[in-house]
Protein backbone atom coordinates (compact mmCIF):
# COMPACT_ATOMS: atom_id res chain seq x y z
CA UNK A 1 0.00 0.00 0.00
CA UNK A 2 1.71 3.21 -0.97
CA UNK A 3 1.29 5.67 1.41
CA UNK A 4 1.94 9.71 -0.13
CA UNK A 5 1.92 12.14 1.78
CA UNK A 6 1.66 15.62 -0.12
CA UNK A 7 3.25 18.92 1.93
CA UNK A 8 4.10 18.82 5.81
CA UNK A 9 4.36 21.53 8.17
CA UNK A 10 4.03 24.39 6.55
CA UNK A 11 0.11 24.37 5.19
CA UNK A 12 -1.83 26.79 3.32
CA UNK A 13 -1.56 28.44 -0.02
CA UNK A 14 0.60 31.24 -0.74
CA UNK A 15 0.07 33.41 -3.97
CA UNK A 16 2.79 35.89 -3.85
CA UNK A 17 2.80 37.57 -7.02
CA UNK A 18 5.47 40.50 -7.08
CA UNK A 19 5.88 42.57 -9.97
CA UNK A 20 9.13 43.86 -8.31
CA UNK A 21 12.59 42.47 -8.42
CA UNK A 22 14.16 41.26 -5.06
CA UNK A 23 10.47 41.84 -3.44
CA UNK A 24 10.60 40.60 0.06
CA UNK A 25 8.31 36.87 0.71
CA UNK A 26 4.94 38.04 2.52
CA UNK A 27 5.56 36.61 6.39
CA UNK A 28 3.04 34.73 7.71
CA UNK A 29 2.35 33.00 11.43
CA UNK A 30 2.31 29.84 9.23
CA UNK A 31 6.10 28.89 7.76
CA UNK A 32 5.90 29.26 4.37
CA UNK A 33 9.82 29.15 4.20
CA UNK A 34 10.74 28.34 0.62
CA UNK A 35 14.03 26.76 1.46
CA UNK A 36 12.77 23.87 3.80
CA UNK A 37 16.15 22.48 3.31
CA UNK A 38 17.74 19.53 1.74
CA UNK A 39 17.62 19.12 -2.06
CA UNK A 40 14.20 19.91 -4.84
CA UNK A 41 13.42 17.89 -8.09
CA UNK A 42 12.67 21.04 -10.14
CA UNK A 43 10.51 20.48 -13.04
CA UNK A 44 10.84 22.70 -16.42
CA UNK A 45 8.16 24.42 -18.45
CA UNK A 46 9.54 26.73 -21.30
CA UNK A 47 9.57 26.97 -25.09
CA UNK A 48 10.92 23.82 -26.19
CA UNK A 49 11.93 23.94 -30.06
CA UNK A 50 10.34 20.91 -31.81
CA UNK A 51 13.29 20.73 -34.50
CA UNK A 52 16.60 21.49 -34.91
CA UNK A 53 16.17 24.42 -37.65
CA UNK A 54 13.55 25.71 -34.54
CA UNK A 55 16.70 25.44 -32.60
CA UNK A 56 18.81 26.63 -34.98
CA UNK A 57 17.11 29.84 -35.86
CA UNK A 58 16.77 30.62 -32.10
CA UNK A 59 20.20 30.38 -30.74
CA UNK A 60 22.75 33.60 -30.96
CA UNK A 61 25.60 31.09 -30.97
CA UNK A 62 25.95 27.37 -30.95
CA UNK A 63 29.60 25.78 -30.10
CA UNK A 64 31.11 22.77 -29.60
CA UNK A 65 32.87 23.35 -26.49
CA UNK A 66 33.82 21.18 -22.76
CA UNK A 67 33.23 22.62 -19.64
CA UNK A 68 36.54 24.00 -17.99
CA UNK A 69 35.02 24.65 -14.23
CA UNK A 70 31.99 25.24 -12.59
CA UNK A 71 31.83 28.00 -10.47
CA UNK A 72 29.89 28.56 -7.09
CA UNK A 73 25.98 28.23 -7.12
CA UNK A 74 24.54 31.85 -6.82
CA UNK A 75 20.86 32.94 -6.00
CA UNK A 76 18.78 34.61 -9.04
CA UNK A 77 17.01 36.60 -6.05
CA UNK A 78 17.82 36.48 -3.21
CA UNK A 79 14.75 36.58 -1.64
CA UNK A 80 14.07 33.38 -3.36
CA UNK A 81 16.82 30.74 -1.83
CA UNK A 82 15.15 28.23 -2.95
CA UNK A 83 15.93 29.28 -6.66
CA UNK A 84 20.20 29.15 -7.34
CA UNK A 85 21.37 29.12 -10.51
CA UNK A 86 24.86 27.92 -11.63
CA UNK A 87 27.44 29.29 -13.53
CA UNK A 88 30.19 27.49 -16.21
CA UNK A 89 33.03 28.46 -17.88
CA UNK A 90 33.13 26.45 -21.28
CA UNK A 91 35.89 26.13 -23.68
CA UNK A 92 35.13 26.73 -27.05
CA UNK A 93 37.07 23.70 -29.40
CA UNK A 94 34.79 25.07 -32.19
CA UNK A 95 32.12 27.45 -33.36
CA UNK A 96 29.52 26.39 -35.28
CA UNK A 97 27.31 29.24 -35.74
CA UNK A 98 27.97 32.43 -34.71
CA UNK A 99 31.27 34.86 -33.58
CA UNK A 100 32.47 35.07 -30.32
CA UNK A 101 33.57 37.95 -28.87
CA UNK A 102 37.29 39.07 -30.01
CA UNK A 103 40.43 37.83 -28.24
CA UNK A 104 38.16 34.80 -26.10
CA UNK A 105 37.87 31.38 -26.35
CA UNK A 106 36.25 31.23 -23.08
CA UNK A 107 32.39 31.58 -22.16
CA UNK A 108 30.44 31.70 -19.71
CA UNK A 109 27.04 29.98 -19.50
CA UNK A 110 24.10 29.81 -16.89
CA UNK A 111 21.89 27.10 -15.75
CA UNK A 112 19.17 26.69 -13.42
CA UNK A 113 20.09 24.50 -10.26
CA UNK A 114 22.94 24.04 -7.72
CA UNK A 115 23.00 24.41 -4.39
CA UNK A 116 22.90 27.97 -1.48
CA UNK A 117 23.25 27.35 1.95
CA UNK A 118 20.83 24.49 3.04
CA UNK A 119 18.46 24.16 -0.18
CA UNK A 120 20.03 22.91 -3.62
CA UNK A 121 17.80 22.43 -6.61
CA UNK A 122 18.18 19.75 -9.35
CA UNK A 123 16.61 19.94 -12.67
CA UNK A 124 15.33 16.22 -13.49
CA UNK A 125 15.59 16.58 -17.69
CA UNK A 126 18.68 19.34 -17.44
CA UNK A 127 21.06 18.97 -14.90
CA UNK A 128 24.12 21.38 -14.51
CA UNK A 129 27.27 20.03 -16.90
CA UNK A 130 30.56 18.95 -15.34
CA UNK A 131 33.74 19.31 -15.46
CA UNK A 132 35.23 17.76 -18.32
CA UNK A 133 32.05 17.62 -20.40
CA UNK A 134 31.54 18.06 -23.54
CA UNK A 135 28.54 19.53 -25.50
CA UNK A 136 27.20 21.01 -28.13
CA UNK A 137 25.73 24.29 -26.59
CA UNK A 138 23.03 26.01 -28.62
CA UNK A 139 23.43 29.54 -26.58
CA UNK A 140 21.53 33.04 -26.09
CA UNK A 141 23.31 35.88 -25.00
CA UNK A 142 22.69 37.49 -21.54
CA UNK A 143 22.55 41.28 -21.97
CA UNK A 144 20.99 42.16 -19.00
CA UNK A 145 22.35 40.84 -15.84
CA UNK A 146 25.47 41.49 -13.72
CA UNK A 147 27.93 39.23 -15.24
CA UNK A 148 30.59 38.53 -12.92
CA UNK A 149 32.38 35.22 -14.59
CA UNK A 150 34.89 37.35 -16.48
CA UNK A 151 34.00 35.44 -19.82
CA UNK A 152 30.87 36.62 -22.24
CA UNK A 153 27.42 35.08 -20.44
CA UNK A 154 25.16 33.09 -21.91
CA UNK A 155 22.45 30.96 -21.77
CA UNK A 156 21.17 27.11 -22.80
CA UNK A 157 17.66 27.52 -25.06
CA UNK A 158 14.37 25.76 -23.77
CA UNK A 159 13.68 23.49 -21.02
CA UNK A 160 16.73 20.80 -22.04
CA UNK A 161 16.83 21.34 -25.74
CA UNK A 162 19.99 23.65 -25.49
CA UNK A 163 22.58 21.59 -25.18
CA UNK A 164 23.77 18.30 -26.48
CA UNK A 165 25.60 16.39 -24.86
CA UNK A 166 29.14 14.11 -26.83
CA UNK A 167 29.94 11.19 -25.53
CA UNK A 168 31.74 8.70 -27.61
CA UNK A 169 31.85 11.33 -30.70
CA UNK A 170 28.21 10.85 -30.41
CA UNK A 171 25.04 13.41 -30.06
CA UNK A 172 22.66 12.70 -27.22
CA UNK A 173 20.38 15.47 -26.23
CA UNK A 174 19.01 16.03 -22.56
CA UNK A 175 15.67 13.93 -21.42
CA UNK A 176 13.66 17.25 -22.01
CA UNK A 177 14.59 17.49 -25.22
CA UNK A 178 11.84 17.31 -27.85
CA UNK A 179 11.48 14.08 -29.96
CA UNK A 180 12.30 16.55 -32.93
CA UNK A 181 15.63 16.80 -31.90
CA UNK A 182 15.91 13.38 -30.01
CA UNK A 183 15.69 12.19 -33.88
CA UNK A 184 19.22 13.53 -33.67
CA UNK A 185 20.44 10.89 -30.71
CA UNK A 186 23.57 8.46 -32.00
CA UNK A 187 24.51 11.00 -35.07
CA UNK A 188 28.13 11.11 -35.34
CA UNK A 189 29.36 15.02 -33.95
CA UNK A 190 30.97 15.61 -36.86
CA UNK A 191 27.66 14.77 -38.99
CA UNK A 192 25.67 17.03 -36.59
CA UNK A 193 27.94 19.90 -36.81
CA UNK A 194 27.64 19.65 -40.55
CA UNK A 195 24.13 19.75 -40.22
CA UNK A 196 23.80 22.41 -37.92
CA UNK A 197 25.93 24.40 -40.26
CA UNK A 198 23.66 23.22 -43.52
CA UNK A 199 20.67 24.41 -41.19
CA UNK A 200 21.46 27.77 -40.25
CA UNK A 201 22.91 28.09 -44.09
CA UNK A 202 19.57 27.14 -45.15
CA UNK A 203 17.79 29.68 -43.07
CA UNK A 204 20.54 31.89 -44.13
CA UNK A 205 21.22 32.68 -40.19
CA UNK A 206 23.74 35.71 -40.31
CA UNK A 207 27.05 34.73 -38.07
CA UNK B 1 -4.38 4.98 2.04
CA UNK B 2 -3.61 8.50 0.59
CA UNK B 3 -3.09 11.03 2.94
CA UNK B 4 -1.56 14.88 3.10
CA UNK B 5 -0.83 17.44 5.55
CA UNK B 6 -0.89 20.18 3.59
CA UNK B 7 0.69 21.49 0.26
CA UNK B 8 2.57 24.89 0.31
CA UNK B 9 2.73 27.01 -3.09
CA UNK B 10 4.67 29.37 -3.15
CA UNK B 11 3.82 31.15 -6.29
CA UNK B 12 6.80 34.06 -7.10
CA UNK B 13 6.68 36.23 -9.91
CA UNK B 14 9.95 35.13 -11.40
CA UNK B 15 11.74 38.03 -13.01
CA UNK B 16 15.07 36.51 -14.26
CA UNK B 17 15.85 40.17 -17.00
CA UNK B 18 17.20 37.66 -19.35
CA UNK B 19 16.43 36.21 -22.73
CA UNK B 20 15.75 32.59 -21.05
CA UNK B 21 12.31 31.23 -22.63
CA UNK B 22 11.75 29.29 -19.46
CA UNK B 23 8.21 30.12 -17.97
CA UNK B 24 7.35 27.99 -15.02
CA UNK B 25 9.51 25.93 -12.46
CA UNK B 26 7.70 23.64 -9.90
CA UNK B 27 10.03 22.02 -6.70
CA UNK B 28 9.55 19.75 -4.83
CA UNK B 29 11.38 18.41 -2.10
CA UNK B 30 10.25 14.97 -0.57
CA UNK B 31 10.34 14.51 3.24
CA UNK B 32 13.69 13.63 3.64
CA UNK B 33 14.09 17.39 3.51
CA UNK B 34 12.22 17.20 6.81
CA UNK B 35 14.74 15.11 8.68
CA UNK B 36 12.83 16.18 11.94
CA UNK B 37 9.81 14.66 10.94
CA UNK B 38 11.43 11.34 8.35
CA UNK B 39 9.30 8.06 9.42
CA UNK B 40 7.34 9.92 12.57
CA UNK B 41 3.64 9.80 12.22
CA UNK B 42 2.37 13.46 11.18
CA UNK B 43 -0.45 15.00 13.40
CA UNK B 44 -3.24 17.53 12.12
CA UNK B 45 -4.58 19.68 14.67
CA UNK B 46 -3.68 16.58 17.02
CA UNK B 47 -4.59 14.32 14.44
CA UNK B 48 -2.90 11.45 12.58
CA UNK B 49 -2.64 12.33 8.90
CA UNK B 50 -0.16 9.17 8.05
CA UNK B 51 3.41 8.29 8.10
CA UNK B 52 5.80 11.04 7.01
CA UNK B 53 7.92 8.27 5.03
CA UNK B 54 10.48 8.79 2.26
CA UNK B 55 7.88 8.26 -0.90
CA UNK B 56 6.23 11.76 0.76
CA UNK B 57 6.18 14.57 -0.48
CA UNK B 58 7.69 17.10 1.76
CA UNK B 59 7.17 20.93 0.44
CA UNK B 60 6.57 22.27 -3.36
CA UNK B 61 7.41 25.42 -4.38
CA UNK B 62 5.97 26.81 -8.00
CA UNK B 63 7.85 29.36 -9.60
CA UNK B 64 6.79 31.50 -12.76
CA UNK B 65 8.28 34.20 -14.86
CA UNK B 66 5.26 36.65 -15.92
CA UNK B 67 7.45 38.06 -18.32
CA UNK B 68 7.83 34.95 -20.16
CA UNK B 69 4.31 34.44 -19.95
CA UNK B 70 3.20 37.76 -21.29
CA UNK B 71 5.75 37.44 -24.19
CA UNK B 72 4.33 34.09 -25.04
CA UNK B 73 1.27 34.85 -24.95
CA UNK B 74 1.92 38.09 -27.20
CA UNK B 75 3.48 35.78 -29.64
CA UNK B 76 0.61 33.60 -29.80
CA UNK B 77 -1.26 36.40 -30.52
CA UNK B 78 0.65 37.00 -33.01
CA UNK B 79 0.16 33.27 -34.71
CA UNK B 80 -3.53 33.99 -34.48
CA UNK B 81 -4.64 32.31 -31.47
CA UNK B 82 -6.23 35.05 -29.14
CA UNK B 83 -5.29 33.85 -25.50
CA UNK B 84 -4.66 36.25 -23.02
CA UNK B 85 -1.89 36.76 -20.41
CA UNK B 86 -4.16 36.07 -17.69
CA UNK B 87 -5.89 33.37 -19.54
CA UNK B 88 -2.34 32.12 -20.26
CA UNK B 89 -1.05 32.73 -16.53
CA UNK B 90 -4.07 30.83 -15.25
CA UNK B 91 -3.29 27.25 -17.57
CA UNK B 92 0.62 27.62 -16.52
CA UNK B 93 -0.64 27.61 -12.74
CA UNK B 94 -2.45 24.53 -13.61
CA UNK B 95 -0.13 22.79 -15.37
CA UNK B 96 2.61 23.03 -12.44
CA UNK B 97 0.24 22.33 -10.25
CA UNK B 98 0.13 18.73 -11.85
CA UNK B 99 3.82 18.84 -11.58
CA UNK B 100 3.39 19.98 -7.99
CA UNK B 101 0.72 16.46 -8.45
CA UNK B 102 4.19 14.52 -9.03
CA UNK B 103 2.51 14.40 -12.20
CA UNK B 104 5.24 14.36 -14.92
CA UNK B 105 5.51 15.35 -18.46
CA UNK B 106 5.12 13.16 -21.58
CA UNK B 107 8.36 11.24 -22.46
CA UNK B 108 8.64 12.37 -25.86
CA UNK B 109 9.84 9.18 -26.74
CA UNK B 110 7.37 6.56 -25.84
CA UNK B 111 4.05 9.03 -25.60
CA UNK B 112 3.35 8.27 -22.46
CA UNK B 113 0.00 9.74 -21.39
CA UNK B 114 0.99 13.05 -18.74
CA UNK B 115 -2.17 14.83 -17.28
CA UNK B 116 0.38 18.21 -16.88
CA UNK B 117 0.21 17.92 -20.90
CA UNK B 118 -3.76 17.50 -20.83
CA UNK B 119 -4.51 20.36 -18.28
CA UNK B 120 -2.55 22.49 -20.85
CA UNK B 121 -4.56 21.73 -23.58
CA UNK B 122 -7.34 23.12 -21.39
CA UNK B 123 -9.73 20.61 -20.86
CA UNK B 124 -12.71 20.56 -18.86
CA UNK B 125 -13.75 18.98 -15.39
CA UNK B 126 -12.02 18.91 -12.03
CA UNK B 127 -10.43 17.15 -9.72
CA UNK B 128 -11.11 18.32 -6.08
CA UNK B 129 -7.40 17.55 -4.84
CA UNK B 130 -5.35 18.27 -1.50
CA UNK B 131 -6.21 21.93 0.66
CA UNK B 132 -8.64 22.81 -1.42
CA UNK B 133 -7.16 23.34 -5.11
CA UNK B 134 -8.90 22.43 -7.97
CA UNK B 135 -6.57 21.39 -10.49
CA UNK B 136 -8.93 19.75 -14.28
CA UNK B 137 -9.54 16.40 -14.40
CA UNK B 138 -9.22 14.56 -18.31
CA UNK B 139 -9.65 11.04 -18.38
CA UNK B 140 -5.93 11.41 -18.39
CA UNK B 141 -5.31 13.04 -15.03
CA UNK B 142 -7.73 11.23 -13.73
CA UNK B 143 -6.17 7.80 -14.01
CA UNK B 144 -2.66 9.32 -13.51
CA UNK B 145 -3.78 11.16 -10.11
CA UNK B 146 -6.04 8.02 -9.24
CA UNK B 147 -3.26 5.37 -9.41
CA UNK B 148 -1.03 8.05 -7.33
CA UNK B 149 -3.74 9.08 -4.74
CA UNK B 150 -5.73 5.68 -4.56
CA UNK B 151 -7.66 6.88 -1.68
CA UNK B 152 -9.04 10.26 -0.31
CA UNK B 153 -6.21 12.75 0.52
CA UNK B 154 -6.58 14.18 4.26
CA UNK B 155 -6.59 17.69 4.54
CA UNK B 156 -5.26 20.42 7.09
CA UNK B 157 -6.04 23.41 7.45
CA UNK B 158 -3.33 26.43 7.13
CA UNK B 159 -4.12 27.81 10.57
CA UNK B 160 -4.08 24.26 12.57
CA UNK B 161 -1.15 23.01 14.44
CA UNK B 162 0.77 20.26 13.24
CA UNK B 163 3.24 18.16 14.70
CA UNK B 164 5.29 14.48 14.08
CA UNK B 165 6.19 11.98 16.53
CA UNK B 166 6.28 8.72 17.11
CA UNK B 167 7.67 6.06 14.55
CA UNK B 168 6.50 4.24 10.88
CA UNK B 169 8.15 3.46 7.95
Amino acid sequence: MKIRIIGALCIGVLINVTSGYGQALRKDPVSRDPCPGGTGVGILDGISPDSLEQLVRLSDLIVAGTVAKVLPSTLINPNNPSLPETTSLISVNEVVWGTLPYGTNTIAISELGGRVGPCGLVIADDPLVESGEEYIFFLVAEKRRPNTSGSPLYSTFGAGGGKAKITDRKIQFLPGASKGLHRHDNTATDAFIATVKATAILLQKKP
Amino acid sequence: MVLSYGLTIILITWIRRRTFSIYGLTTVFGMRCNPDCLNKIGYCNGVSVGCANSSAIYYVTVNLDTNQITNLANGLSLAGFSTSTSELADMTLRHELGHALSLGHPLFTTRTCSATQSIVMGNSGSINAVCGVTVPNTSCDGASVNQLYSSMPGYCDPTAPDSCSGTCQ
